[in-house]
């Protein structure tokens, strides 16, 4: 990864660069100079605050020469690594020379020199102790990450993703998720596409964050991360929803996806959408649904002319409160929704939510509820939330039909609201 | 002028002095330090500090002699300095400069003989690089995935940029979540890993200069800033939160050409003084007094108690640095009397 090229530069960072250009431009001199700097000896004054890898960084060129420059000090740090440091453990600080190594091959990838020479490494697996309290086998996988040119680590990352560790390397699910985030975008064919990659990664991340109050904001930051490596939140909206889909991620997570509204590629007509933005289309507007994903939670749907002007208009405002949702709980998405179909009522007139929409809706508030301990004080409160959105609401929950499959506790709560 | 308290060391005649102190027939470090002040401006200035130096006990100049090596060629001898800051001071589990045995001429507070020579209630300033601290949040981070959310953020100097950069540009709540978080993180780095030289300043001399943007706040304490968007942060604390508070030796500071020793017979309560390394129309009236102290937990309360300042610094220093040291050399004179051939 490239540095920004910076504004002004500062006496030591010039004194960097005047060094490494130096070292560089001779091919054949010996890497006792970069053993001497990755150690901390020999770099520009007042350097000693930071690691000597900032400083090394800091001294490649900028703009023109930079590319060439970070491939020349990769295949040096390449040579090094090359040289067994682990083993040999050469110079007077091997502890910090290797840490310095790693994080220095982290900071100039990814380059094929690097990958190669960091791969034989691993497989040595003789790096062992540590440097200012962190352990080699940490900055030995951020190389790692930083330095990957195809799939050949994946394993290791879902070791961490999936199990908590790997044998060769520390590390937890966040770490193994760096590592499958920073994969190439463009795998081989044998080795999976990247979106299939991501999706079992993001499947692991939901899995562990599941008990985490803050599971929704968590994931969304995962999401946008994912989004970010891919150029732009949005543009791989359907990837994501076929991967849920395919890796069963739970609802919670479905719901923190960026886009559960749009147009299915390849497909004229036919939309995914989130199934409480499909329930509120108004009984007479038509949209057959063609398939179910993520366990019901998006639907597949061809949408008359009529139908797809309505949701376009509609879907922003579900779309804001299902992305904006904090909580952690399903009653808390189904409140979101709730509140939504019963502002856009006041914005679109023509909205008429029919009775399935009603009783599913019901059905889900009251199975939210039950265990909790109060559970009809709650129920009675989304009564009467939906009172003014539904037509006829009274004599509908009144209905026997629609109240089969409810709790006891459930009917009760809607008859008394009859 | 300042009073003084201690006696002025003995000078032999002739021969030139190492930590201000002269030997018959010379100093073993003289061909290096000769080297070093005939090679570039850093170095020459480094040598200086080494020459006169006065804080450096001999017991502490015998320290440092025999943990590092020899011939004691120029090289050697700058690493040697290198080798003792990392060894002895910054990363030991007791630093050398809160030995009373070693170090008994510079402790203020505290140390192994519990002097209190300043009122502990007074309070102390710190300005930390953000920046800077990418080896110790990494190694927070590691400890503790959930600190930052975001762990590869740690895995090269461009990625913690950019997660600074949002980091510190949220909303004021997320901000002060964040600097909350640094300073869990090197509470929980320095359990793994101790970092000792901790540079304060009294903060009712730093205060006055914090109004000015976050490059004044480095400049006025002699903290050179390599790249411009650096983010800055200031802590305000009181000495009896420190538990051993010195007076700085060059020892202490390293190889680094912008610090500049105290001058002689000035007690160690008056504490070292920073050369500013700001434009002379911005400087204080008093010369700040800085102090050193060992590592501490932080607390959040030290953040707000300086005012939740967290800024960018938009600039990198760029100072003429023996313009700057002449100057503060100037200033010492004009606020301790003539200082003769010292340092000069």
């Amino acid at each position: 990864m490239d540095t920004e090229p910076q504004a002004t530069e500062s006496h030591e960072v010039l004194t960097m660069r005047a060094f490494l250009a130096a070292y560089l431009h001779d091919e054949e001199r010996p890497d006792d100079e970069l053993v001497d700097w990755l150690q901390g000896y020999d770099l520009p004054i007042g350097s000693s605050s930071e690691e000597p890898f900032v400083w090394l960084l800091r001294g490649l060129p900028l703009a023109g020469e930079r590319k060439k420059a970070r491939c020349q000090l990769g295949q040096r740090v390449a040579r090094l690594l090359d040289a067994e440091p682990e083993i040999h453990r050469p110079g007077r600080r091997p502890d910090q020379l290797i840490h310095n190594l790693l994080m220095l091959a982290a900071g100039l990838g990814p380059l094929q020199e690097l990958a190669s020479a960091l791969d034989r490494l691993l497989e040595r697996s003789a790096l062992s102790g540590e440097y200012r309290g962190l352990d080699l086998r940490a900055s030995l996988r951020m190389a790692l990450i930083e330095n990957q040119i195809d799939a050949r680590w994946a394993p290791h990352w879902f070791e961490m993703l999936e199990n908590g560790g790997a044998p060769k390397l520390p590390g937890g699910p966040s770490h193994g998720f760096d590592g499958v985030h920073r994969l190439p975008l463009s795998l081989g064919e044998v080795e999976g596409s990247f979106t299939d990659h991501i999706g079992r990664a993001l499947k692991a991340m939901a899995v562990h964050l599941d008990s985490d109050p803050k599971r929704r904001p968590h994931f969304r930051d995962l999401l946008a991360r994912v989004g970010e490596a891919r150029g732009g939140p949005r543009g791989h909206g359907y990837d994501l929803i076929l991967q849920a889909d395919r890796t069963a991620w739970p609802p919670w997570a479905v719901e923190c996806l960026p886009d559960l509204f749009l147009a299915v590629p390849g497909k004229p007509g036919r939309f995914l959408a989130w199934h409480y933005l499909l329930a509120s289309l108004p009984r007479h507007l038509d949209s057959p649904i063609y398939a179910t994903l993520c366990d019901g939670h998006v639907l597949e749907t061809s949408p008359s002319a009529a139908s797809l002007d309505l949701l376009s208009k509609i879907a922003p405002r579900f779309e804001q409160a299902r992305t904006s949702n904090p909580y952690p709980s399903t009653t808390s998405t189904q409140g979101a929704a709730l509140t939504t179909i019963q502002i856009l009522s006041e914005a679109f007139p023509e909205l008429e939510l029919n009775v399935a929409t009603l009783r599913g809706s019901l059905l889900m508030i009251s199975a939210a509820q039950n265990g909790e301990e109060h559970p009809e004080t709650r129920f009675g409160q989304y009564l009467a939330i939906l009172e003014p959105v539904y037509y006829n609401f009274r004599k509908t929950i009144s209905d026997p039909k629609l109240q089969i499959g409810f709790p006891v506790w459930a009917q009760e709560v809607m008859l008394n609201a009859a | 002028m300042e009073s003084v308290a201690a006696p002025a060391p003995a000078a032999g005649s002739g021969s030139r002095p190492v930590f201000d102190r002269r030997l018959p027939g010379g100093h073993p470090y003289d061909p290096a330090l000769d080297q070093h002040a005939a090679s570039d401006t850093d170095c020459a200035c480094v040598a200086q500090n080494i020459r006169y130096d006065h804080r450096v006990s001999p017991e502490r100049e015998a320290m440092f002699d025999a943990s590092s090596r020899r011939p004691r060629s120029a090289r050697e001898l700058r690493r040697g300095f290198e080798d003792y800051l990392r060894d002895n001071v910054r990363e030991a589990s007791d630093p050398d400069f809160s030995s009373h045995l070693l170090n008994g001429q510079n402790v203020v507070v505290g140390g192994t003989a519990n002097l209190k020579r300043l009122d502990p209630r007074i309070e102390l300033g710190r300005i930390i690089r953000l920046n800077a601290l990418l080896h110790p949040l990494m190694v927070a981070a590691e400890k503790n995935p959930g600190l930052f959310g975001k762990t590869d953020a740690f895995n090269s100097p461009p990625r913690f940029r950019e997660f600074l950069e949002t980091k510190c540009t949220g909303s004021a709540a997320d901000s002060a979540d964040f600097v909350r978080r640094v300073l869990d993180g090197l509470n929980l780095a320095g359990a793994r890993a101790p970092y000792h030289t901790n540079w304060v300043a009294r903060w009712d001399q730093l205060e006055p200069t914090l109004s000015s943007g976050a490059e004044r706040w480095a400049t006025c304490v002699g903290l050179r800033l390599p790249d411009p968007g650096e983010w800055l942060i200031v802590l305000r604390y009181s000495i009896e939160d420190v538990g051993t508070l010195v007076r700085p030796t060059v020892l202490d500071a390293g190889w680094h050409s912008c610090h500049f020793p105290s001058p002689r017979r000035l007690a160690p309560e008056i504490g070292g003084h920073p050369v500013d390394l700001g434009p002379r129309t911005h400087w204080s009236s008093d010369l700040l007094a800085e102090y050193l102290h060992a590592q501490i937990e932080y607390r959040f309360e030290y953040w707000e108690a300086a005012g939740r300042r967290l800024q960018k610094a938009n600039s990198s220093t760029s100072c003429s640095l023996i313009n700057c040291r002449s100057d503060h050399r100037d200033r010492l004179q004009s606020k301790y009397g003539p200082l003769e051939d010292w340092m000069s």
